[in-house]
């Protein structure tokens, strides 16, 4: 499946770019597409379009500050997890966000 | 991602390694050591304002990322130039955070300049972040037997970042 994710922490240095990570590998893993968009201390990287939130199947939202931009992600299938969750254990994350999502 | 303006050689530097972590069994003193040889190693100007940098951001949030792994980190103009202080513990730091810690056997204590930058040292931070989640980076830091290994993991281990 396709998923889209957005990571961001306090400061935007350590657990956006983790998280991310963690995320990264746990799709690749399940054999699921992914991309992921780091709100950080570099403000927007790997950006997500507006093509990529809509063909995706699930969005997960692992934020610890307000998402920026989030009206890419209205009526779509959001999904929110704790980051540091995201970081401990990247599949357990991964496959709860996917059943939450109705997958 | 373009290439780092930093090179991770030079934010780990070898005076900011300590791979054999004794007598510092507190999270408390754990920092304040960590602290000592980035200020040893002419990476921060004052002590005391970074540590209070440092538990700044401890108190926004958890540091201790499970696994054995903690990373402290502050940003502040007592910083002269980024720099990561590397510690390891082989019986295991107890690491207390508001919301739950841990042990800690891998800390990493980040120092960031408050007037730089972000490009110029986010990448080189984010990067050893990111190498974090890996396993086969995680045994090569815990078999390291010296600074000249912990470099080479760290170099070797970006072949495993796949956003790259």
């Amino acid at each position: 499946m396709r998923i889209v994710a957005v990571t961001s922490c306090a400061t935007g240095i350590a657990h956006s770019y983790m998280a991310a990570e963690s995320l990264i590998k746990a799709a690749k893993a399940a054999g699921d597409d992914i991309k992921v968009e780091i709100q950080g201390a570099m403000g927007i990287e790997d950006e997500l379009s507006r093509e990529d939130v809509e063909s995706a199947d699930l969005v997960i939202l692992a934020v610890d500050v307000a998402v920026r931009r989030p009206e890419r992600f209205e009526n779509r299938n959001v999904v929110e997890v704790a980051p540091l969750e995201a970081i401990k254990d990247g599949d357990a994350v991964l496959e709860q966000a996917k059943q939450k999502g109705g997958f | 991602m373009k290439p780092s303006t930093l090179k991770i050689s030079e934010v780990v530097q070898p005076e900011t390694v300590d791979l054999d972590l004794k007598g510092h069994l507190d999270k408390d003193s754990l920092i304040r050591y960590l602290i000592s040889l980035l200020h040893r190693a002419g990476k921060i100007e004052s002590e005391e304002l970074f540590l209070q940098a440092v538990y700044e951001r401890e108190g926004i949030g958890p540091t201790y990322m499970g696994n054995f792994i903690a990373i402290p980190h502050g940003k502040s103009d007592t910083v002269i130039s980024a720099g990561v202080a590397f510690g390891r513990s082989a019986e295991g730091v107890l690491y207390e955070t508001d919301l739950g810690g841990g042990i800690a056997k891998l800390i990493f204590l980040l120092a960031i300049p408050d007037g730089m930058a972000p490009e110029e040292y986010v990448r080189v931070l984010a990067r050893l972040a990111r190498l974090l989640v890996h396993e086969e980076f995680l045994d090569a830091l815990y078999k390291a037997e010296e600074y000249g290994d912990v470099i080479s993991a760290i170099r070797s281990g970006e072949t495993l970042l796949e956003a790259d």
